[in-house]
Order: structure tokens, then sequence, then C-alpha cells
């Protein structure tokens, strides 16, 4: 597997895999996919970037400190508290490590569905949704969905939702391809 | 638009969906102030359009439907009609950050 995309020089294998099936220059065979999906496993959330509390979060305290709304976090610090602990989407006790597991587990189960699409235009994605099953929290819902940015190389978002996958996949966004539907 | 699947509804899914709604929109302020002094990150600006779709998808999904058929508490109700208030205020804010637009009607 070549180098993840960053933006610059030469996209990752994964991202070119992706684009191409998502533009319909090829299909990807089921290795293909099942490459892809190994890669987009791996990539975790964007070590680099930086998301603030916002209002949500404030007050809580993580790793020891209090967050303030202003506080910026990396991505999976951010996700982590706001979808676990202050949505419970995931059950009680979920700790960080099981919930980036659980989105692995998500991205690689074969009941997953995978689809491309263009978000508001422009970035494509690679979205993962999956049934919640034993992840599902009070405040959770019967699907895990995990966004990948493919000229990322990361994930941007995790979540649990109810309802019609292709509805939430439809919003804001184009071209949206099913590689795989989930079942 | 595909067929609306069936949700069960419990008092706690509704109670559940109106917090996580009430402080998204909460939030929409202070990311439009954000973006409006050069702060708000691309990176940052799309993670939050994207999460702003799951709470608009239960809006339309679990929130809407369960009002208008009256399957709300009194207090429920109150807070949905609240809600609509707060959404119908910031529904600029939306608009400038280009997030999804609520899709259902904001008339109580």
């Amino acid at each position: 597997m070549g180098r993840r995309g960053t933006g610059e020089g030469s996209p990752s294998r994964a991202h070119r895999l992706i684009v191409e099936a998502a533009t319909g220059a090829r299909l990807l065979s089921p290795a293909e996919l099942q490459e892809v999906l190994e890669q987009v496993a791996q990539a975790g959330f964007d070590p680099n970037a930086r998301e603030r509390a916002r209002g949500q979060l404030a007050g809580i305290i993580w790793k020891g400190q209090v967050l303030a709304g202003s506080t910026m976090l990396q991505p999976e610090e951010r996700h982590y508290p706001k979808h676990v602990l202050v949505q419970q989407e995931w059950p009680p006790g979920t700790t960080l490590v099981a919930y980036l597991q659980s989105l692995r587990e998500v991205i690689l189960a074969s009941r997953s569905g995978v689809a491309t699409r263009r978000f508001e235009g422009q970035a494509w994605q690679l979205t993962v949704v999956g049934p919640s099953g034993r992840w599902r929290g009070p405040d959770g819902g019967d699907w895990i969905l995990i966004d990948y940015r493919a000229s990322l190389g990361h994930w941007m978002t995790a979540y649990q939702f109810d309802g019609d996958p292709e509805q939430i996949l439809r919003e804001k966004a184009s071209d949206l391809q099913w590689l795989r539907r989930p079942w | 638009m595909a067929t609306t699947p069936v949700v069960t509804l419990t008092g706690t899914t509704i109670d559940l969906t109106l917090k996580d709604l009430h402080a998204a929109l909460d939030d929409l302020p202070s990311i439009l102030e954000d973006k409006e002094r050069g702060e708000l990150s691309e990176h940052e600006r799309d993670v939050l359009s994207l999460e702003w779709i799951r709470e608009v998808h239960h809006l339309r999904l679990v929130l809407d439907p369960a009002y208008r058929s009256g399957q709300m508490t009194p207090e429920q109700a109150e807070r949905y009609r609240a809600l609509l208030a707060r959404l119908s205020e910031l529904l600029p804010v939306i608009q400038q950050l280009d997030f999804a637009l609520p899709g259902v009607s904001l008339h109580p």
C-alpha cells in the first residue's frame, strides 16, 4: 500500500482506487475493495487536525482538564467525548480505544455498506455504514457511519443514527454510488 | 424521497434527540463567529457540516413526525416548539454556514 493521500504529491493507492470507483472509471474487484477498506480502517482521525470543543463539551473533564468551549482538541479527542460520553450513542463505559475499535470493526464487517459520494460538490468521500449491534448506546441508532475523506486519508466523523442510510448519504452530497449495500 | 423507515419511538428517544438538537443549535452562533473571524478551518467546518446532517436527519425522522402525530408528552411538545422557534431564529446562521436546512415546517 502506498503512502496516504495528503493533498500533496501523488495520492495513495487507496485514494486512487476510491476516486476511480467513484467516477465510474473502473469497478473495484472484491480484493481491491478489501484493500481499500483495510487502509480506511487503519487510517483513524487526522492527528494533525484540530477541532474546538464548543459548548456541548464545555465543562466536562477530559484527561484531567476541564474543557472550555474554545479548547482545541485532536479530532479523536473531540469525537469520543461528544458521541460517547455526552450524546451516549455508544454504551456506557465505552473507552476511547473501544470506540475506535468499534469503528474499525464496522469498516471491515462484510455486512456494512460502502459508498462513494462527493460532499458539497467537492471532496470525494468513502462512507461506511453498518449495523450498530452491541455498540448501540442509550442515544445510539441502528447504524454506525464512518466518513473517510479520500484526499485527506483520514476519517472525518463517525456517529450512530436511525433510519434510511441513503437519506443521510444524499444530504449535501452528489454522485452517490454504493460499492456494496448494507444488509 | 425514499419511504421513511419505521423507528421505534420511546420517551427516551425523543428526550435524547431533543437534547442533541438543542445542543447543536446552541453551538451554531459560535461556529459562524469563528468563520467570520477566519478562525474556522475548512476541516472543522466540513466536520461540523457532516455532523449537523445527523441532527437534521433525526429532526425529520424522529422529532417532527412525533410532534405532528401527537406522540410527544406536553413537556416534550413545549421543548419542541422552543426548538422550532430557535431554528427559525438561527436559519440565517445555518444558511451562512451552508449547513443542511431543517427540511421541516418551522411553524408549530
